[in-house]
């Protein structure tokens, strides 16, 4: 459904991701995971186009359904995003309009891609946040960011994000800046999310537990090469690449089976 | 309610600061060197010997203690009686009311052609950072900004009335016209600022995480520029507009002389060589006035477009 091949990005003159190849099918849970600055979370902005300046795709195909993203004209991407194609960023109380309700950013995504009136995305939205566990719906979506707790704030921006059903989630970091119990909470939402609708989720992590729990192929990336790539049992437990085999031991053991 | 509740609040102290700066302000000419009384008396030509020196100053109330004297000034101040021009024995009122609405036009125009002029430029330069037009758009800025306005204001007298002939030399002889010259000079020498400070602020806000999320979230190019970026940078930019429009609301005093328009700027210069007290206190009350009123209205605005400005208002009140 989804293959990214031989992706290569650019920051100014430094190549920060080298030909990255990996593909996804409909309903499963990519992982990929690396350390802090191996260019995973730019891998992600690239797949999207919202590289952050100067940052550039420079070669390779990213395609959906057949199409390559990179040879669409801008109205064509804008149509996929947000619409069948989702992102979950790290901080997604800055990915929120400071000065917009919830409740108005979320109509504003839907009405991006569908003709539907107020009151019908607002039915909408109380019902998908029903299904995420968020209490109360109605005041969150009655409130700015800013009085919304860090976790609430990233289970509201999945509830954005899954507004228009998309068929591929691309999750960045979405639980590293969240508390240990949160961040447990978010992840059986989005394990959950899969069940109910079949969405494929890519999800990108310095954590090899949260990698772990919730996929079914792991990708290692390290300095913007993709070094491993296999099932979950293959990578976690007979690891191949050095680096990876280092990434495994550095988990936690607490409170581990 | 509760905003009205701030109002009141921040108007209490808005009046401590009023009466503070005034106070000063009147601290200042009393400590002057030169004597009112002198002045008074050179004017009508009277030779001033000590005795006559005297009783002038107990006639104008000089040789009251300070305390009184100042009392007395601010209730004249705020019964709309702010004494008599030492100059011309005028009514320092009508000196103002004079002055006041050519000051107001050339302010309010200057400014509307600031605005119309930088934000929408500066949005299209930042959004095309790099592009040719950004280029030669911050090409002229530059050039612009580095021209003092009294020399750009030459350079129109020169061009457009000396040689095209267009406008009159002396811009107060010839009604509205008269004033398209110092306005356009006004406007260009700030709006060569302005636009480059909206884009510097519109770059600011286009590498924020919210504008990125827009665009994964599909939301239309013109819509993420145009109802959040704009609102975004409001605040910002609303602080330097209020502080420019307060600015050239105490008078435009290089461009008025130029033009020879009769504004406030020039009805201060003209106060200040010629030692008359009253119209300068009366100018420093007005300058006081406006930069208050226009903080409390930049305030308030805040609170308006930011809902995390007006929670910290609410619980101030």
């Amino acid at each position: 459904m989804f293959e990214v091949d031989g992706l290569q990005i650019t920051y100014g003159k430094t190549e920060v991701v080298h030909r990255v190849s990996f593909g996804v099918k409909p309903g499963e849970i990519i992982g990929i995971v690396g350390e802090s600055g191996s260019g995973k979370s730019t891998m992600l902005k690239g797949i999207l186009g919202i590289l952050d300046n100067p940052g550039q795709v420079t070669g390779g195909q990213i395609r959906y359904e057949g199409t390559d993203l990179l040879g669409l004209p801008r109205n064509r991407l804008r149509q996929l995003c947000g619409n069948e194609l989702a992102m979950l960023s790290q901080h997604p109380e800055l990915s929120l309009d400071p000065l917009w309700k919830t409740g108005k950013t979320y109509y504003e995504t839907v009405r991006a891609h569908r003709k539907i009136t107020k009151g019908q995305a607002e039915r909408e939205a109380v019902e998908i946040m029903r299904l995420l566990r968020l209490e109360n719906p109605e005041r969150i979506l009655n409130s700015y960011p800013f009085e919304l707790s860090g976790g609430m704030c990233q289970r509201v921006a999945l509830a954005i994000a899954i507004a228009n059903r998309p068929r591929l989630l691309l999750a960045d970091e979405p639980t590293s800046a969240l508390d240990v119990t949160v961040q447990k909470q978010v992840i059986d939402t989005m394990l959950d999310l899969r069940k109910q609708f079949g969405t494929a989720i890519v999800i990108v992590s310095h954590n090899m537990g949260v990698i772990a729990a919730m996929a079914d192929k792991v990708g290692v990336m390290k300095k913007g090469e993709l070094v491993e790539w296999g099932s979950r049992e293959q990578v976690l437990y007979h690891p191949e690449h050095l680096y990876t085999q280092k990434l495994i031991k550095a988990i936690p053991r607490m409170g581990r089976r | 309610m509760r905003l009205i509740k701030y109002s009141i609040n921040k108007t209490g102290q808005l009046i401590l600061i009023f009466l503070g700066i005034t106070f000063l302000s009147f601290c200042l000419t009393y400590l002057a060197p030169s004597d009112p009384a002198e002045i008074q008396l050179n004017k009508t030509g009277v030779a001033p010997t000590e005795e006559l020196l005297e009783k002038t100053r107990e006639e104008m109330g000089l040789n009251r203690p300070f305390p009184v004297q100042y009392a007395d000034w601010l209730k004249g101040i705020l019964s709309g009686d702010m004494g008599t021009s030492l100059r011309n024995g005028k009514p320092v009122l009508d000196e103002l009311r004079k002055a006041l609405p050519v000051t107001l036009i050339l302010t309010f125009f200057s400014m509307l052609v600031v605005t119309v002029l930088s934000v929408p430029l500066g949005i299209v330069c930042a959004r095309f950072q790099d592009s040719f037009l950004d280029r030669t758009v911050r090409f002229i800025t530059y050039l612009l900004a580095s021209l003092p306005s009294f020399f750009l204001a030459l350079l129109f007298l020169y061009l457009f009335s000396v040689k095209l002939r267009w406008f009159p030399v002396i811009a107060s002889k010839n009604g509205s016209k008269g004033y398209i010259m110092p306005v356009l000079v006004l406007a260009l020498s700030l709006s060569s600022w302005y636009i480059r400070q909206v884009r510097v602020v519109v770059l600011d806000e286009l590498a924020k995480g919210y504008v990125a999320g827009e665009r994964s979230r599909g939301v239309p190019e013109w819509q993420i520029l145009f109802r959040h970026v704009l609102k975004n940078c409001m605040l910002p930019l609303l602080t330097l507009l209020g502080i420019s429009f307060a600015g050239m609301l105490g008078g435009t005093t290089i461009v008025e002389n130029i033009f020879s328009l009769q504004g406030l700027g020039k009805m201060a210069m003209d106060a200040i060589s010629a030692r008359d007290y009253p119209v300068i206190q009366a100018y420093v009350v007005w300058l006081a006035l406006i930069f208050l009123a226009i903080n409390f209205l930049i305030d308030l605005s805040y609170g308006w477009i930011d809902p995390r400005v007006r929670a910290g208002q609410e619980r101030e009140a």
